[in-house]
């Protein structure tokens, strides 16, 4: 859909510009995907399918197949890394998973999915998710809204905060000589 | 069967073959320093006395040309790297500030060194093609050592001239990198000094803080860096291997990661994992770390910081919340790609300057970032 690829561009265009990138927020695009990395986390910009418009059925409207690498790559590191089937496992009642071990610490999660869904309309309106996929029954791990377009109004679910961005760095300024300086070398 | 050569004769042998005329004895100590080998040990490889070795180090005497090849061949460096070429400071003990002064051996702190005065060279020579950060390290000198509100105070103001403002700090080793410091891991394969933490010197032209990579842990990488910054501003002129320097900079660090003004109000009145986790999350700081300033500022009494030490302790050997991997510096790995792209070629250059390409690249692979990266 060329509407999502535009997006993409231009979400990479300002992430990678000098004057409107973010301090810490890194944006690299492979075969037309935008990664976007900060502060140890990465997030894969994805738009959610047309058919949903802005209420994606979380449990089946995504798959997580080797077809579709990164994805499913980031689905299984989640998976790994935060393990939810426990079923399998034959824990019985004398002991709970945090007993055994098996509960782990959600900021281990790195991988998550940034959707956004948009539908026609006058005036065309638009959601936003962070998600965080997994191997695992179901899908996601957890789905945190973003934001949602209602018609004239945005309702923010998560606040915009300002201030200083856990892992932004401070630019390095290096330059390159034009011809080596005179020295030993 | 072979005949054993008579040591005379050998020596006689070695002698008709001349001395090296561009033998640089600096260079032999750095060498043998860099491996970790004391002069009686390289002497036995080398088959001469020990006093041979004092002599050449001293630039009292040069050796023959076989002698040369043989100490090249037990220090793992080409031969043209004892020959001038660069100069490479020497830095003294007494001239870096080291943590754990009692648990490393003086071999130990001086084969750190002696990746220091490499790294100086290496840096040296780099910047003959490259820009690097101008040095602006704020100096706020703590005339009584362990003067609480004078060490605040020089935290705040390095806060300040650094342009870090209030509030956590994104990357305490990049702010050090940005403010021109030399910020280094110590390479793993210097086995013998990996009971170091970190050591800061101002003696070479450029500011440099080594840290040890050997605890991969965010909150502990941010403290080592922050502690090393602080020799650097309060303790410029003083001499090192005082413990009261030492408590100053680790004072130092943490009013720097996180001031009393803005971490005090936000403290739990005890110890709760919740509260605790969010704040480590959000200054960047250990737990332990937020605990201990909680007991010192008076908002937890003893028995609450005991409780509190026993519970982190029990809790498991690595701290929860886990903030991810540690702090890594980047400023010679991002110049040496700027140089490479530029055209010039790294090698030649090492060379140019009789250091070994290895050596040269270590230095450079020191001091660059190696950040997980997820491709397609």
């Amino acid at each position: 859909m060329n509407c999502a690829e535009n997006l993409t561009q231009l979400l990479h265009a300002e992430l990678t510009n000098s004057s409107t990138g973010i301090a810490g927020v890194e944006a690299t695009m492979t075969k037309g995907a935008l990664l976007i990395e900060m502060s140890g986390h990465r997030f894969r910009v994805i738009k959610a399918p047309s058919g949903s418009g802005l209420k994606p059925d979380w449990a089946r409207d995504f798959a997580w197949t080797p077809g579709r690498p990164l994805r499913y790559e980031m689905a299984e590191t989640n998976s790994h890394a935060y393990p939810t089937a426990y079923e399998h496992l034959d824990i019985d009642a004398l002991l709970t998973p945090e007993e055994v071990g098996l509960v782990r610490d959600a900021r281990d999660l790195h991988d998550h999915l940034f959707v956004w869904a948009g539908v026609p309309g006058s005036p065309p309106r638009t959601a936003g998710w962070i998600a965080t996929p997994t191997t695992d029954a179901p899908t996601f791990l957890a789905v945190e809204p973003l934001w949602l377009d209602k018609g004239d109004d945005v309702e923010r679910v998560l606040p915009v905060t300002t201030g200083p961005v856990p892992g932004a760095e401070p630019e390095l300024k290096l330059a390159v000589r034009r011809r080596p300086a005179t020295g030993s070398a | 069967m072979t005949t054993p050569i008579d040591p005379r004769q050998r020596a006689r042998a070695r002698r008709a073959a001349g001395v090296v005329a561009d033998f640089d004895g600096d260079r032999l100590a750095l060498g043998r320093r860099l491996r970790g080998i004391p002069r009686t040990r390289l002497a036995e490889q080398v088959e001469v006395s020990a006093a041979a070795i004092t002599q050449f180090e001293r630039g009292d005497a040069r050796p023959t040309s076989p002698v040369l090849a043989a100490i090249a061949l037990a220090l793992q460096l080409p031969r043209e790297f004892f020959l001038r070429g660069a100069a490479i400071p020497r830095i003294p003990t007494s001239a870096a500030y080291f943590r754990s002064l009692r648990s490393t051996s003086a071999l130990t702190r001086d084969q750190a060194l002696a990746f220091a005065e490499l790294a100086s060279a290496v840096v040296d020579v780099m910047e003959q093609y490259v820009e690097l950060p101008a040095i602006k390290v704020p100096t706020h000198p703590v005339e009584e050592p362990l003067n609480p509100d004078d060490v605040a105070a020089a935290a705040a103001a390095a806060r300040r001239e650094l342009g870090v403002g209030s509030g956590p700090i994104g990357h305490v080793v990049r702010t050090m990198e940005a403010a021109g410091i030399v910020v280094l891991e110590l390479p793993v394969d210097y086995d013998t000094a990996r009971g170091l933490d970190a050591f800061s010197t101002h003696h070479t032209a450029r500011p440099i803080a080594l840290l040890s990579d050997n605890k991969q842990d965010k909150a502990r990488s941010r403290f080592d860096a922050a502690h090393e910054l602080g020799h650097l501003v309060m303790h410029p002129d003083a001499d090192p291997g005082s413990k009261l320097m030492e408590d100053d900079a680790h004072a130092f660090a943490a009013q720097f990661l996180a001031p009393d003004a803005e971490l005090l109000p936000d403290l739990p009145t005890r110890f709760e994992w919740g509260p605790l986790l969010e704040l480590k999350r959000h200054w960047g700081i250990s737990i332990k770390s937020i605990s201990y300033r909680a007991h010192k500022s008076r908002q937890w009494t003893d028995a609450q910081y005991r409780r509190a030490m026993q519970t982190l302790a029990s809790d498991g050997r690595v701290e929860r919340g886990s903030l991810g991997p540690r702090e890594e510096p980047a400023m010679l790995g991002r110049a040496a790609a700027l140089i490479e792209e530029a055209g010039w070629d790294l090698d030649e250059i090492a060379d140019s300057c009789q250091l070994p390409t290895a050596a040269f690249r270590q230095v450079i692979s020191a001091g660059t970032e190696r950040r997980p990266r997820l491709s397609l």
